[in-house]
């Protein structure tokens, strides 16, 4: 076969697969058309669907802030508890000196009426009298009462301190919420960005929320219990043992 | 009791809630500190303070990097240092522990438990 007969050929073959590719692309215009059609109306879709991630990322701030401001109106009013807290066990304070006072002068007064009662002699009248003050004037038991009241009242004082906790322990549950929705905002602002890029508008300033600097325990629980000190003394004792064990294999 | 305390707590009402119990103990001498970098400064103007009760979780210096800084200069490695904190999983005591805490104590206390832990520190 000469070499031009050869080159016809090649050029037939050629407009052969340049027919294949027009019927091809004959049958692919209408998947085309179907495609464009549905981008042109999956768009507005879009650009609904970024509305309302704008909306929602909008209202994330506020619901920090509120967050923010229920920790903060938790922490003055706890203050404020403790101010009176403070006050209350003053005051006992007080209490107990003025009953311990009491107590010394009912002593006292005591030793003088049996010192009176030594002094009356044979005039049994008298003493009948005097032994009645004494009976009268012992309000020892009473005394003592009111002691004990006062170290409950105390005790309860120090029982409400404890439980004031549980302020410090939700505080770091909500930083715990915070945080979670900060970052969601973050992800629906990089969603945005995202968006943004193909050419959709979306009016939503891009600018990306910073997490702020918090630190808490997402597991913080409020459980009064003693035995979680128990639980925790019981590790430290282990983690010991065994630490001084691995000390000795190095000394 | 010669003893005075460096409070470290980012929360207002826990640095009161342990001063409150520290008095009730029989201390009076406190100082307070907001985070682990605070206390630092606090340590540095102070030289009084010889017992330190720290909270972990803070911001700008958390408890265990403030307790690792305490550790690491010649003139604080030897305060007794008291962990105060929410975190109770064996993680956490272990990590407290290697960072060279005197002892740990979980929140809520009472203050039967701050008095004992001090006072075994204090024997030790």
């Amino acid at each position: 076969m000469s070499e031009s007969v050869k080159s016809l050929n090649d050029i037939v073959d050629k407009l052969h697969e340049m027919d294949n590719v027009f019927k091809f692309g004959e049958k692919m215009i209408p998947v085309i058309e179907a495609f464009v059609s549905f981008i042109t109306d999956f768009i507005p879709f879009i650009e609904q669907v970024s509305g309302s991630i704008e909306e929602t990322r909008s209202k994330i701030p506020e619901a920090s802030n509120q967050l923010d401001k229920v920790t903060n109106a938790t922490e003055l009013a706890m203050t404020e508890v403790l101010d009176k807290i403070d006050e209350i066990s003053a005051l006992l304070g007080e209490l107990t000196e003025s009953i311990n006072e009491l107590v010394e002068h009912r002593v006292s007064a005591e030793n003088l009426v049996n010192e009176l009662y030594q002094e009356l002699g044979e005039n049994e009248k008298a003493k009948i009298l005097v032994r009645k003050i004494i009976e009268q004037m012992d309000v020892s038991l009473t005394l003592e009462l009111m002691k004990n009241k006062v170290n409950n009242i105390m005790s309860s004082t120090d029982q409400i301190t404890m439980s004031l906790q549980v302020q410090d322990i939700t505080a770091q549950q909500l930083a715990a919420v915070n945080h979670l929705i900060i970052s969601v905002q973050q992800k629906l602002g990089g969603l945005l960005n995202a968006v943004s890029a193909t050419g959709i508008h979306v009016n939503e300033d891009l600018k990306q929320e910073k997490l702020p600097n918090v630190h808490f325990d997402a597991n913080a629980s409020y459980n009064p219990s003693a035995n979680q000190q128990v639980d925790v003394d019981s590790i430290i004792n282990n983690e010991k043992a065994s630490q001084e064990e691995i000390d000795k294999l190095f000394s | 009791m010669n003893r005075k305390f460096l409070v470290v707590d980012d929360s207002v009402t826990m640095r009161r809630i342990v001063v409150n119990t520290l008095k009730s103990i029989g201390y009076d001498q406190f100082v307070e500190a907001q985070d682990g970098k605070d206390a630092l400064d606090k340590l540095v103007s102070d030289t009084e303070i010889n017992f330190v009760i720290t909270d972990w979780n803070m911001p700008v210096m958390s408890g265990l990097e403030l307790t690792k800084a305490i550790r690491s200069a010649d003139s604080t490695k030897a305060l007794p240092i008291l962990m105060v904190t929410t975190r109770g999983v064996k993680e956490d005591i272990v990590q407290a522990l290697q960072a060279k805490v005197s002892n740990y104590v979980v929140k809520p206390f009472t203050p039967q438990i701050l008095k004992d832990k001090i006072d075994l520190i204090l024997s030790n």
